[in-house]
């Protein structure tokens, strides 16, 4: 298969090679003709590209005479896109950008599966910028996650972490980096530990459903990793934080790039001793010890301005200590590995990706020389074609033929391996109409092997009126059931035993969302109501009144509803406010009572303020959580619940050239609720960081 | 000759056993695994035969003095068995535990089985147990699973012939992991004495 893809690939080679090129330079100032320093200059609809050196020179050659858009962007500055003839030979042109703490002009992807600018998507996108983030001290998506996104919450239960966003668990929530699907997860949730915010660009969040253009999952929400990509010649940087209980995390990052060819490679390590809160109960540790270790390779490569080829490799593993009563501990490990391919033909651009990652899970039995037992494996391929055609100015029309694939091994499904497939087409159209007004309607087709032919369509629409946008979408939202709700067999310690069902439908759901957001270069706020249907859920049941086997059916159906809104306040130079509430009303129409582990009202507040000194640079950061009661169910004791809390941190970051100093105290106020199953602070922290940027050393 | 000097070790040592019986030197302390993996069947255990066994009818049998299904234990007395059975907490706890227990105290409280209510998932069941030999564990609510945790708890269980034996129910794991596999460490006094040292 992917032979032949190359084959298609290096037909275009030789055209590339006898054309008449011509070359790009300049300089890349702020608006006030300061030279800028590591800005990125790129030639859209082309491989091509380059990074501004210390003069704010910059030079790209080898490009076809004709007319491009070029692209300047760096953070902390409003991305420029601009229109440029290229004739043969030397072609100079000086491009300024301006200073900006809100980029609307950001390049995002996962709204509409191509490259669009934050202000243009008709769905609302959150963006995480994971460097700010490391330089506050934060360097776990986790933890990114619950403190940028108002309304997302992630919980601890023990070993486990958990994810909620607008009401909806991790079941219901698509976690992908760079697009692609993540293996190995545990009722919903994936092993977060494996992402690590040095390798990553940005995150971009999206609320709502979003199956039309990823498929199952992607109910309640899509989150989307996008990882460092290389640009600059050489690039080195290394971070590390330490607090209590040996909590350490450090890694470094190496981009290199020469010629055609770019190379990225990551590593990264953590531990922790852990502690426990609860000491009447003392083999279940409120955090388990561990230690965890990832690495990362990209390669990108391109012979030529139409096409890139980037194969890259991933790998993690992750072993507790043992505090239980069992003689053995967990061990993770995982392999992941693909192939991306790019390649563009006037204006439109093709895209080829394989990807396929393995998910390990063993107990290493420690009375038998720790001798490693393999209790799960879970292993996910996904091959994609896809096409994006640049119809008109105001037309660009997506399609792409996508097979995804999983096998699973398992104790739980009798020891035995288990499978299923999928065979998609999707299609989404972007018109354009009269500047102001966006349509993206998309459609996703799939056949599984369990259940058949799945139909899921959306339809967005955004209005934007000088600072104000207005987007309202309709869409639909699926998840197909899982190889261990089809397949369980688990004897739960001989009193009852959970069994799959092969005749699971999926789950499904209609959503509907409406927003207003307002940005300027001084605030940026949104307001987002939505509500979301969901049925066919699968929930597992008794089967009979003797309550010795439970399976899993298509039983519950919910309705969810909920208000988003968040402000981006500046107060004065360098001095950010912004304040994130979200209010979700959800009904189990099965309990009649709220869905399990949802929160009706949370909300963060923080400040931020930065300023520059010559070389030093400083930034102050208090930075609030605020949770309401979590309902969990009704036993019978009573109401299971987490009370209401809220959590402050201070951080303080210098940096001086190429070196960065951040301390901070987590959880200012001490607060420690043994009780809470969510929250799972042992108090008060203090925190330091070091972050170094070799690539800055002169 | 290898095999001659083998030959004459194991003698020598069965010889040595021998003595010891006759010298009536302080009872063996053992450890034993039973597989209790089943859940809908109980497992018999003889401290005289130091092994499990099979038992045709085992209300009316004398031969077994605990039994065993998954973490629930019986033994041979009150509404599990015609035998002399019961158990007693010493409240002692661990190796130390054990190795402080040397005589039964006339202080304990002996309990025979009865039916007892647990709260389970939905609503609760009744399990016919001994009652103190209960709480030999805690059940932990952990993210990989619940798991079962010894207390730690020294009893001291009498068997179906009214005779002495205490016991340390030490983990609930093979060595490969698996659930339903208790490892029991005990002292057995076949004399009828109080004496446990």
């Amino acid at each position: 298969m992917l032979k032949k893809y190359f084959f298609i690939f290096f037909l275009f080679v030789p055209s590339l090679l006898f054309s008449q090129e011509g070359s790009l330079s300049g300089y890349i100032t702020l608006t006030d003709s300061t030279a800028l320093t590591g800005a990125s200059v790129i030639i859209k609809g082309t491989t091509l590209g380059s990074v501004a050196d210390n003069n704010g020179y910059y030079k790209i050659g080898k490009i076809k005479p004709g007319t491009y858009t070029v692209r300047v962007s760096l953070i902390g500055y409003e991305t420029l896109e601009k229109i440029l003839s290229i004739q043969k030979g030397d072609n100079k042109a000086d491009l300024s950008i301006k200073e900006s703490d809100i980029n609307l002009n950001e390049i995002v992807v996962t709204g509409t599966r191509s490259e669009k600018t934050l202000k243009n998507v008709p769905v609302l996108t959150q963006v995480i910028n994971a460097g700010k983030m490391l330089d506050l001290g934060i360097d776990n998506v986790a933890e990114a996650l619950q403190t940028m996104v108002p309304g997302l919450d992630v919980s601890q239960f023990g070993t486990k972490t958990s994810i909620t966003m607008q009401g909806m668990d991790a079941k219901y929530i698509l976690f992908l980096i760079d697009g692609e699907r993540i293996a190995g997860e545990v009722n919903g949730d994936i092993d977060y530990s494996r992402l690590n915010l040095e390798n990553v660009e940005r995150i971009e969040v999206i609320k709502g459903a979003s199956s039309s253009l990823y498929g199952s999952n992607a109910i309640g929400g899509v989150i989307n990793i996008i990882t460092k990509k290389v640009s600059e010649p050489f690039d080195a940087k290394l971070y590390s934080r330490y607090s209590r209980y040996n909590e350490f995390s450090g890694g470094t990052g190496v981009g290199l790039k020469k010629g055609i060819l770019g190379s990225r490679t990551n590593l990264n390590y953590n531990h922790t001793d852990g502690y426990d809160l609860t000491p009447e109960s003392p083999h279940d540790w409120t955090q388990t010890p561990y230690n965890s270790l990832s690495l990362n390779q990209k390669f990108e490569i391109t012979p030529s301005s139409r096409f890139s080829i980037i194969p890259h490799l991933g790998y993690y593993q992750f072993e507790r200590g043992n505090v239980s009563a069992r003689p053995a501990h967990d061990l993770y490990k995982d392999l992941n590995y693909g192939l991306k391919g790019q390649y563009y033909l006037n204006n439109h651009s093709f895209d080829f990706s394989y990807y396929r990652d393995r998910y390990n899970t063993y107990n290493v039995l420690e009375q038998i020389n720790d001798k490693k037992d393999a209790t799960a494996y879970d292993i996910i391929h996904s091959l994609r074609a896809q096409g994006s055609f640049h119809l008109s100015d105001n037309n660009q029309l997506v399609a792409g033929l996508e097979y995804n694939y999983e096998k699973l091994f398992s104790e739980r499904i009798d020891g035995e391996l288990k499978d299923a497939g999928e065979a998609v087409l999707y299609v989404q159209e972007d018109i354009h109409l009269k500047e102001q007004w966006n349509i993206v309607a998309g459609i996703r087709a799939s056949d599984h092997t369990s259940y058949g032919l799945n139909i899921a369509p959306k339809i967005s629409v955004m209005l934007r009126q000088g600072a104000f946008a207005l987007r309202t979408s309709a869409g639909t939202g699926f998840r197909s059931p899982s190889l261990k709700e089809l397949y369980m067999n688990f004897d739960h310690f001989g009193e009852w035993t959970i069994i799959g069902n092969t005749s699971l439908k999926p789950e499904s759901s209609v959503y509907f969302s409406g927003s207003v957001e307002f940005s300027k270069t001084w605030n940026n706020s949104s307001v987002t109501v939505y509500r979301n249907d969901l049925i066919n859920m699968i929930t597992d049941r008794w089967l009979s009144d003797e309550q010795l086997i439970r399976q899993y059916e298509n039983i519950t159906s919910a309705d969810v509803y909920g208000v988003d809104m968040s402000v981006k306040q500046k107060v004065f130079r360098g001095f950010w406010l912004n304040t994130g509430y979200s209010y979700v009303h959800s009904h189990d129409n099965q309990t009649g009572n709220q869905l399990y582990g949802t929160t009706m009202h949370s909300g963060n507040v923080s400040a931020d303020y930065n300023f520059r000194i010559n070389d030093h640079s400083f930034t102050f950061q208090v930075l609030c959580k605020l949770m309401g009661e979590k309902f969990y169910e009704i036993t019978n004791e009573g109401i299971d619940r987490d009370r209401p809390y809220s959590t402050w941190r201070f951080t303080v970051s210098h940096g001086y050239k190429w070196v960065k100093l951040t301390a901070g105290l987590d959880n200012l106020f001490n607060v420690i609720i043994p009780g809470n199953i969510d929250f799972i602070s042992p108090g008060r922290r203090l925190f330091i960081g070091l972050n170094i940027d070799f690539g800055k050393i002169k | 000759m290898k095999k001659l000097v083998l030959l004459s070790l194991t003698i020598f040592a069965v010889l040595l056993s021998c003595n010891k019986e006759d010298s009536k030197d302080p009872i063996q302390s053992q450890t034993f695994e039973i597989n209790s993996t089943n859940s809908t069947e109980w497992k018999y255990f003889s401290f005289s035969k130091s092994d499990t066994i099979n038992v045709a009818d085992p209300f009316n049998s004398n031969d077994w003095d605990l039994a065993f299904q998954r973490y629930r234990i019986r033994t041979n007395g009150g509404k599990s068995g015609n035998g002399n059975g019961s158990a007693a907490n010493s409240f002692l706890k661990g190796q130390a535990g054990f190795d402080e227990l040397t005589i039964v105290p006339d202080t304990l409280t002996f309990v025979e089985d009865d039916s007892i209510s647990i709260a389970v998932m939905q609503g609760y069941s009744i399990y016919l147990v001994n009652p103190v030999l209960y709480n030999w564990f805690s059940m932990e609510f952990a993210s990989q699973g619940t798991q079962i945790v010894p207390s730690d708890n020294i009893y001291v269980v009498k068997t179906a012939t009214g005779d002495y034996a205490k016991v340390w129910f030490k983990t609930y794991y093979s060595s490969e992991n698996k659930s339903g596999y208790v490892t029991i460490q005990y002292k057995y006094q076949p004399d009828g004495s109080k004496n446990l040292e």
